[in-house]
């Protein structure tokens, strides 16, 4: 063995534990969900395969397509929405001070709290009979009547997405300020001698610099939009009419509420694959097939 | 070398948790905390009579119990005995997921009180599969406080729907003058069509109409399905005693409402007795059937069956469990000061339920309880859900929705 091979195998062996992991409960169940969405799942046993039944079903599913315009419409309101204020707060929080630590441990604290738990609180808020958010606008004169938050469909994807934004914005905020951080300074000072200004720097040195981190975190912001479950279920459970169910409570419906392993996975595949797509152009957007 | 090491530790795991589970360690499936209690009992008793008989409790969220089951049943690795959903049983008997107990159950001597209704979802044909376990009832409770401010009988709570719109009226009321409803008579149970099944069918049936006929025939396209439909809805947009928010409450959203003194008559349960005591402690409330109008009064008969799966591995012993859940000492000493409503009406008379005033209700109630039976129940929620709502909503007439529900429905049935 040489030195380099002796070098890879030690290297190996310190991926091994995460590989392990991966293949456990990532790459062996996917595999599973390709060859279930294949069957004519059977929970007793005796699943025989159907070719690409599943498929065809899903595809001509009225409410495949609808949840899946719905869990684009959420994810394209969204998306900004944590965005653009977790941008915002990673510039000015960047110096590193004793209150820029204390407000940057504020922004991200919601972020520890699990979906279901601010799911449940943000209901509270939002009710209309004894919500803190129509007292305070009623008493403030604002509003004359309680608004019913979560009863309108435009209406109940801007208030779920607020509370998600408050939820989420302080992770990407944390990426983009790493990201923001391995700026070096020698770069702002050469700029700062060649007279930018403030917004300059910003538009030609902060944004292009820190492009790979934005597309990160928009990546994982834009996937975990996509994926949207717990708060849709418990804030409006798909209501009204449906119009805010989105794709993934279908996926739940299908294989664990009308017992359709089959085609739930099949769905989930279809999922998968738009997902990936949608993440390809973004990284193309990003600049990074030419890298 | 050391993925050796993994693959010895994953053996030894393996191999310790089957001595750990030996054949007499039956696994129970329950949503149930206090039947800990009992496991706990039996465990002694077989302790102290010298059995080799155990059982372990697994508790299963509500939301985990199909998904778990499905799961563990495709494995073979499915739990002995399981206290599961009352709904779930038509579709899980059909494909053969639970054990035949039928001569067993007839030779106990509390078969006969068992609630009928309840226990023909765990049938099929004249076999029986899974009994009676844990029953929750659907019915209307009031806050006699508001009752008396507004100058009504705190003892006489709605019997009718015209008497609901008329007590309703009287209890939505705007405290200070500035045109927001303070208080409110009453809300729709809303929030999907587990509590349209749950709380909305009982007025179906007290009008005498029904979703299915005893030999599983679709018979909801009715005038008294329509009439019920058009009674919610004009309880909010007609007689405006309920918020029109309502209709997309979930259950915890009225709770909290009935709670904080927002909300005069609510439609809940014998589940919400324990909690209310400790939440609204100065609360004076009463329980009582849901209001019905040309029908009989009804309640949905919800709760939980409990079976022996088809992968038990010991019959008997989860037999000898099962008689044990049943009798006098478990049902009281365990599930009575919970004041859990037991699966036997002769035990109702207790000292646990006869503390509490409210409790005193449900040996009647009891008697009215429905349950529909289907095997392709929850796909039956798609369309109740979508064509309820809208009309609640005022999005559609309740004619329109009740014939192309009934349609949906039957298309479901058919395939």
């Amino acid at each position: 063995m040489t030195l380099r091979q002796k070098k890879n195998f030690s290297g190996l062996l310190f991926l091994l534990p995460v590989m392990i992991m991966v293949g456990i409960f990532f790459i062996y169940p996917l595999i599973r969900v390709l060859i279930t969405s294949f069957q004519e799942w059977n929970v007793m046993g005796g699943s025989k395969f159907i070719g690409f039944e599943n498929y065809t079903a899903a595809l001509t599913d009225d409410e495949f397509w609808l949840t899946l315009g719905n869990t684009i419409i959420y994810a394209l309101i969204v998306t900004p929405m944590i965005f653009v204020p977790a941008l915002l707060l990673a510039v000015v929080l960047k110096k590193t001070s004793r209150s820029s630590k204390f407000f940057r441990t504020i922004f991200f604290l919601p972020f520890a709290i699990s979906f279901v738990a601010s799911s449940y609180m943000w209901k509270w808020i939002y009710n209309d009979t004894y919500g803190i958010l129509n007292y305070m606008l009623t008493s403030l004169h604002l509003i004359s009547q309680p608004i019913n938050w979560l009863g309108e469909t435009w209406l109940s994807r801007i208030m779920v997405s607020i509370m998600v934004s408050w939820k989420t914005l302080g992770f990407s905020m944390i990426i983009i300020l790493a990201g923001l951080q391995g700026i070096p300074n020698e770069v702002y000072e050469a700029a700062s001698i060649d007279g930018a200004k403030k917004s300059q720097t910003l538009r030609f040195i902060t944004l292009p610099l820190l492009r790979p981190t934005l597309i990160l975190a928009l990546i994982l912001s834009v996937a975990g939009s996509f994926k949207a479950f717990d708060h849709f279920f418990i804030m409006t459970k798909g209501g009204p009419l449906k119009t805010t169910e989105t794709i993934v409570m279908y996926i739940n419906k299908v294989a664990f509420e009308y017992y359709n392993i089959g085609l739930g996975s099949a769905i989930s595949v279809l999922f998968l694959i738009i997902l990936l797509i949608v993440s390809f152009f973004q990284l193309k957007a990003g600049g990074f097939s030419n890298e | 070398m050391s993925k050796k090491i993994v693959v010895l530790l994953l053996v030894a795991l393996f191999t310790l948790s089957g001595v750990l589970m030996a054949s007499t360690t039956l696994i129970l499936w329950d949503q149930n905390q206090s039947t800990e209690k009992i496991v706990k009992m039996f465990n002694e008793k077989m302790e102290n009579e010298g059995k080799d008989i155990r059982v372990k409790l697994e508790i299963i969220p509500y939301d985990q119990m199909v998904p778990k089951f499905m799961a563990s049943l495709s494995t073979g690795r499915a739990p002995d005995l399981y206290g599961l959903d009352i709904v779930q049983f038509p579709y899980f008997i059909s494909i053969g997921a639970f054990t035949d107990i039928t001569n067993w159950a007839k030779s106990q001597p509390y078969f006969d009180e068992l609630p009928q209704g309840m226990m023909k979802v765990g049938m099929k044909g004249e076999t029986i599969y899974a009994l009676p376990y844990q029953i929750d009832m659907s019915t209307l409770l009031w806050n006699k406080d508001m009752f008396k401010e507004a100058g009504l009988d705190p003892e006489q709570p709605p019997k009718t729907w015209y008497e609901l719109v008329e007590i309703g009226k009287q209890l939505t009321i705007d405290n200070d003058g500035d045109g927001i409803i303070d208080q409110w008579g009453f809300n729709l149970a809303g929030g999907g069509a587990g509590a349209y099944m749950f709380w909305f069918m009982p007025f179906v049936w007290g009008n005498g109409g029904s979703m299915f006929d005893d030999d599983g025939n679709v018979t909801l396209d009715s005038y008294e399905t329509v009439e019920a439909l058009q009674f919610w809805s004009d309880l909010i947009h007609k007689y405006k005693i309920a918020p029109l928010s309502s209709v997309q409450y979930g259950s915890g959203d009225r709770y909290n409402a009935f709670v904080s003194g927002k909300l005069a008559m609510y439609l809940g349960g014998n589940f919400n007795i324990t909690s209310l005591r400790k939440d609204a402690p100065n609360m004076d409330f009463g329980v009582t059937p849901i209001p019905k109008n040309r029908g009989g009064f009804a309640t949905f008969g919800g709760g939980s069956l409990l079976g022996i799966t088809s992968q038990c591995k010991n019959v008997e012993a989860a037999q000898e469990f099962m008689a044990f859940i049943y009798s006098d000492e478990a049902q009281i000493e365990a599930y009575a000061p919970n004041l859990q409503l037991l699966a036997r009406p002769s035990l109702y008379d207790n000292k646990y339920y006869n503390e509490i005033p409210q409790m005193a209700a449900f040996a009647d109630i009891l008697g009215y309880a429905l349950t529909p039976y289907s095997t392709n129940y929850n796909e039956i929620y798609d369309p109740v859900q979508y064509y309820f709502e809208s009309v609640f909503l005022g999005k559609m007439n309740a004619e329109e929705a009740v014939k192309k529900c009934t349609e949906e429905i039957k298309q479901i049935m058919n395939k």
